[in-house]
């Protein structure tokens, strides 16, 4: 029987669309396009953190179309409109294919072969060690890497430079979420997962627009709702209402940095009305407080909570709340069946973010809603990898593979070991954290960097310093990436990188899952994978330094072909040297197993037999978790083992309501926000590239009250200037009820200079992440003139 | 200071410039009690095939429209229908060659 080609498409979109519902339609999707002989590679979306499978249909080598994939536990088929336009970057005409250069940074650039860029980064970071010494240097990496490539140059940076100059812009995103996550449950990462999000019956979502920064996931949650309305009650805490707003039964529009007031008045009404679980408590929790960690009583902790009245969080929070509001919300997440928190940028990129972590945490932990089926407490994650990647494989300044303190000798001693490096090698204090190390090239102290696959010259706060440093010839910068970007301007060296399938290597994504994304495309012109550029540099690196620990540091992986059998070679070394009698052990996921799996697997999975059933759904819980069997202590069917918590308990905190570094004045009367839209990604160096979603959302714009724009004078379109202590931005104007009065909102994607919201955030941050507070600072507004027509803009 | 061959004036063109016809698969979501009415709607909507549902406010549709930005369009006017509350996209051909002369 003939068929068109249009007519198989459309056979094939019913067919996928008629499986992710569970209906039968005549015929199969894997008959229909098997058919066709063409090929359909299985990997993840190189978005957002959620980890959506999908598979991608090449034909003749080129990328023609893209599905979900039914199976995948992370998104049951569905994508969103990012994730179905990602990989237009594939092969599109502005990508970086040759190695370009200068000597100076106001020079133009020249193309060079790669021989004679990998001879320059070489000969740059070892004169920088030579002249100024081992921490003169730095990689500064992304939640965008694959864990290859992070584990490989993390570990020419500490075994082979002598260096814990190892950041990533996970920083600025996630490190607080680890620090809550550290502080509370004595181990990083979430104890439960997507799963839960299908048996909860109260979702707690605070300081996330998930519909529109994770929609596949909000998706699921408004499923659930939707099919149980009466039982399932959604809760979204947010100075904004947003797109996640329109589900909730109940929306919390606090002030701007009063988060806290309202998280310990939900924890007052709790043990007020004696809604805690005395038993999980009493097995599994401590109080404690202050610097030292003291450890108090629960006595202590009701009286700590006396001053957060719901009637007092009102006022704290700005007037919009009602004190029964809170009441009944704490109610609602007290008694629900099972509870889910979730939580995003709102509550991490705050001066306060490791508090505000905890004190979701202490909700978690007081009411027991941990550990079983529909209840977690849920950071969300804004990248791919930052989880995979950054956290677990060595990719900030202060950890070593397999969630080791750099501090810890010993952590030092196995990693050393593991590499077969001398010992002391990895210098005992941790590196420069992410705004001190830009600031060190602001002061000419660092004299050479590597930024791979992320744009700190658009995504730092109160970027304008840190842009004016990197102008400096003082450090020579390196840049890997696949498009220009507001960095490579600022480059000396500009490396093209292999896009996603155009390599390949290991995702891991929110909820302790890692999955493969084997190459399905050639990369084009000269671009290459980062693995085999890190291994090419260090080989180079150590005879520039004349040190052959360097090269010993990629030696297990020389001559290896780089599409497969090098990365396959990196992610075997680290999995079972570094990951092996740690909480995120990964032994099991080789990549064969992980091959065979729709969706990957989840940690700790120590055994090939354990990671095929797909891993650890709950982490801490006989059963389910093999180390939680193996690790046990007692008859209790919760086994905490986390390596921050030698008490093996999880800790409730006594954390006060504290002000944001910057809080509107008479000078500075409105509170400024930012954050993403639904279209775009981070600095929209992919998602601007395909227009589709450019068209949607060409450039950013500020959200005003109606209120506050009546009093200002403004109408929806006018251009505004929002100005603070550090710069301004010109925006044209949305005026409607999202942000609450006193409060503007801004997206930060936009790459046009005078639309560049980090050049008015601010740049301090949290003391014990060190994770900027992107979300608040004190501006001004201003009307600047009617609507002017505004063009898209792209590097 | 520019990368070389770097435009800085605003692009809306994507890579692949041949002429593409795309073909989305889609499920649109509705309240359990209105997923009748809103298939009667789509049934007549410009573009839009519907291939059922599943009693629970989930419809089967397969979207086609002459090039990019009318399947751009034509989600976005999904999206703003009253009873709809997600179109979810499973799939999305960007083909070069879809004439109906072609033979599968």
């Amino acid at each position: 029987m003939k068929q068109s080609r249009r007519d198989f498409l459309k056979t094939s979109a019913a067919l996928s669309a008629a499986s992710y519902i569970g209906v039968q339609l005549p015929g199969t999707v894997t008959d229909v396009l098997a058919a066709e002989g063409e090929a359909w590679h299985r990997g993840s979306c190189r978005l957002c953190g959620v980890g959506c499978r999908v598979e991608l249909g090449v034909r003749s080598g080129k990328p023609f179309a893209i599905r979900g994939v039914a199976e995948a536990r992370t998104n049951r088929g569905f994508l969103c409109m990012k994730g179905m336009y990602f990989w237009r970057c594939i092969g599109h005409a502005d990508r970086l294919t040759h190695p370009l250069y200068r000597a100076k940074k106001s020079e133009a650039f020249k193309r060079i072969s790669w021989d004679e860029a990998l001879d320059i980064a070489a000969a740059a970071f070892a004169d920088a060690v030579k002249k100024h010494g081992n921490d003169a240097v730095a990689y500064y990496g992304s939640g965008q890497c694959l864990t290859e490539e992070t584990y490989l140059f993390q570990k020419i940076m500490r075994g082979g430079l002598k260096t814990n100059n190892v950041e990533g812009n996970p920083r600025l995103c996630m490190a607080s979420a680890v620090g809550g996550y550290l502080t509370s449950f004595g181990a990083d990462e979430p104890i439960g997962g997507y799963s839960d999000l299908d048996a909860a019956h109260c979702f707690f979502i605070i300081g996330s627009n998930t519909a529109e920064a994770h929609p596949v996931l909000f998706r699921r949650i408004m499923r659930r709702k939707l099919d149980h309305p009466d039982t399932v009650k959604v809760i979204n805490a947010d100075p904004r209402v947003s797109q996640t707003s329109r589900i909730a039964d109940k929306h919390l529009q606090f002030k701007p940095g009063s988060d806290l007031s309202l998280l310990n008045a939900m924890a007052r009404v709790i043990v007020d009305e004696k809604l805690y679980d005395s038993d999980f408590l009493s097995n599994y929790a401590v109080f404690r407080q202050g610097a030292d960690s003291k450890e108090v009583s629960f006595a202590d902790y009701v009286k700590f909570l006396e001053p957060y009245t719901p009637e007092a969080a009102v006022k704290t929070c700005g007037g919009n709340i009602s004190a029964d509001g809170i009441r009944e919300a704490a109610r609602w997440f007290a008694t629900s069946k099972g509870t889910v928190s979730l939580w995003c940028m709102g509550i991490n990129q705050r001066k306060q973010g490791v508090w505000a972590n905890n004190l979701i945490n202490n909700l978690h932990i007081l009411t027991g809603q941990l550990c079983k089926a529909g209840a977690d407490s849920l950071s969300l994650t804004g990248q791919p990898n930052a989880c995979g990647g950054v956290r677990e494989a060595g990719g900030l300044c202060h950890i070593l593979p397999g969630h080791r303190p750099v501090e810890n000798e010993k952590m030092r001693t196995q990693v050393e070991e593991a590499w077969g490096v001398p010992a002391g090698r990895i210098p005992a204090k941790p590196g420069l954290h992410t705004m001190d190390l830009f600031t060190a090239i602001n002061t000419g102290a660092l004299k050479a960097i590597w930024i791979n696959c992320t744009s700190p010259g658009q995504s730092l706060p109160n970027c304008d310093p840190y842009i004016k440093g990197m102008q400096q010839d003082t450090c020579f910068i390196v840049c890997t990436d696949i498009f220009p970007t507001r960095t490579t301007e600022l480059a000396n060296l500009i490396l093209p990188a292999a896009f996603h399938f155009e390599k390949t290597g290991v995702y891991g994504c929110t909820e302790r899952r890692s999955q493969l994304t084997r190459k399905a495309v050639n990369a084009p012109g000269e671009a290459k994978p980062e693995v085999w550029i890190g291994r090419e540099w260090a080989k180079r690196l150590a005879v520039k330094l004349d040190d052959p620990v360097i090269a010993h540091c990629v030696k297990g992986f020389d001559k290896l072909e780089e599409d497969y059998a090098l990365p396959r070679a990196i992610w075997e070394e680290y999995t079972h040297k570094l990951t092996r009698g740690r909480d995120n052990d990964l032994r099991g996921a080789s990549y064969p197993v992980l091959e065979r799996m729709a969706d990957g697997v989840q940690w700790p999975s120590p055994t090939e037999e354990h990671a095929l059933t797909g891993g650890s759904v709950k982490k801490f819980v006989k059963g389910q978790d093999p180390l939680a069997d193996s690790l046990s202590k007692d008859d209790l069917p919760y086994q905490f083992y986390g390596p921050a918590h030698a008490d093996r308990k999880l800790w409730i905190w006594l954390r006060p309501q504290a002000d944001p570094s910057e809080v509107p004045d008479a000078e500075y009367p409105f509170y400024l926000s930012t954050g993403r839209i639904i279209d775009h990604w981070h600095t929209m160096s992919m998602t601007g590239r395909v227009p589709e979603l450019l068209r949607a959302n060409p450039y950013a714009h500020v959200e005003i009250n109606p209120e506050d724009a009546k009093e200002l004078g403004i109408q929806p379109g006018d251009m505004v200037e929002i100005k603070s202590r550090r710069g301004s931005n010109i925006l044209p104007a949305k005026v409607y009820e999202g942000p609450m009065r006193g409060m503007v909102f801004a997206y930060w994607h936009d790459q046009e200079k005078s639309r560049m919201i980090n050049r008015v955030t601010k740049d301090d941050y949290d003391p014990g992440s060190k994770e900027p507070e992107f979300k608040i600072c004190a501006v001004q507004i201003r009307r600047v003139s009617g609507p002017k027509p505004i063009e898209p803009f792209l590097l | 200071m520019s990368c070389p061959g770097v435009a800085t004036a605003p692009r809306l063109d994507c890579a692949d410039e041949v002429k593409t016809v795309p073909i989305a698969g889609v499920v649109v979501s509705t309240y359990r009690d209105k997923a009748g009415s809103l298939e009667e709607k789509l049934h007549v909507f410009p573009g839009v095939e519907t291939h059922g549902g599943d009693g629970r406010g989930h419809l089967i549709a397969v979207l086609e429209a002459p090039d990019r930005e009318g399947m751009e369009t034509l989600i976005r006017r999904l999206e703003a229908m009253d009873e709809v509350l997600n179109v979810g996209i499973t799939f999305l051909a960007a083909d070069t060659d879809c004439t109906d002369e072609e033979e599968a």
